[in-house]
């Protein structure tokens, strides 16, 4: 198909009376754009107020206090009573609860001479043999 | 009015508004058409076609008076659609593809267009011409005007326009013919 054998023709369309207020929306625009500026509100909220409030909310994360209390804290409004209480009643015993506690938690005081903790014990050497004799040598071991 | 006596009522500061008012209603239709062949859809022509009359009254002191007043309104418009549909594949890295796809869109469904389907087929080959071939492509075959002027206008030699007006034609007739 050749160009020349097309029939030239506009196949766009305007809305009604486009024409004739086209000139009136261009002088009001005119008008709009020669007002002074404020520069200061305009490129103030344009550019600095976007900044703040992005700065204000990094800030807030990450200084913004935790409101919920550490672990420790929480047992440690719990009384001393209470919290023997709750072990009595509890299947927990004693070696399990040993056993989870860390060894840097636990104070040890160690005595110089060993004697001096079993002469503390104010024990008869009969008495105390009985009392060794009582436990399974596994439970020490 | 004459442009002669347009330009008159320009140049006075008592008269500006009134001249300026009777250049946009002598020439608002031709340069709107001017950017509606390139941007294809009314809306986007409606806000050029005001920013261009904005920037030829903000530059009227700037108007040398040796040239035409119209071929000079004519070269702001040319550049402002150049501009716009630079910036419309530059937005979002858009290859060119999509730029024209999106103007073949507006020619299948806008409510502003109406033609027969060889008239729709024409403009959609005219898309595929790269932006000021496609141009000059307009002045020169819907608009009928001489080479001398769409040189001004260009600010491009008349040989090259007639090489590209002459290319622009062939590739129109390839797409023609092979749709």
């Amino acid at each position: 198909m050749k160009l020349e054998d097309i029939k030239k023709q506009n196949i766009h369309k305007v809305p009604d009376k486009y024409f004739d207020e086209l000139p009136l929306k261009i002088q009001s625009k005119i008008a709009e754009e020669s007002k002074p500026k404020n520069w200061v509100v305009t490129y103030g909220l344009r550019y600095a107020l976007p900044a703040i409030l992005l700065i204000a909310i990094t800030v807030y994360v990450i200084i913004k206090p935790s409101t919920t209390a550490s672990p420790e804290q929480l047992l440690a409004q719990v009384s001393t009573e209470e919290l023997i209480s709750y072990l009595e009643a509890s299947d927990i015993t004693t070696e399990e609860i040993v056993e989870s506690l860390e060894l840097s938690d636990i104070d040890f005081e160690f005595y110089e001479n060993e004697t001096e903790l079993v002469d503390e014990l104010d024990m008869s050497e009969d008495e105390l043999d009985a009392l060794i004799n009582d436990f399974e040598t596994e439970d020490i071991l | 009015m004459e442009d002669k006596e347009l330009i008159e009522k320009l140049s006075n500061d008592e008269s500006r508004n009134f001249g300026f008012n009777q250049l946009v209603r002598k020439y608002q239709e031709r340069i709107y058409w001017h950017v509606r062949k390139m941007v294809i859809d009314h809306e986007d022509t409606n806000d050029l076609v005001q920013d261009i009359f904005v920037k030829v009254y903000k530059n009227l002191s700037k108007f040398r008076q040796d040239a035409q007043l119209f071929t000079w309104i004519y070269r702001i418009a040319t550049n402002e659609c150049l501009n716009f549909l630079s910036k419309k594949r530059k937005r979002f890295f858009l290859p060119i593809g999509d730029v024209e796809g999106e103007l073949n869109r507006k020619l299948d469904s806008s409510p502003h267009i109406d033609g027969e389907v060889v008239q729709i087929k024409l403009q959609k080959a005219l898309l595929k011409l790269p932006d000021k071939q496609r141009l000059v492509f307009n002045m020169k075959y819907f608009d009928d005007m001489k080479y001398d002027e769409i040189s001004t206008i260009t600010d491009t030699s008349v040989g090259a326009l007639k090489a590209s007006y002459h290319h622009a034609v062939k590739k129109i007739e390839e797409y023609l013919k092979d749709d």
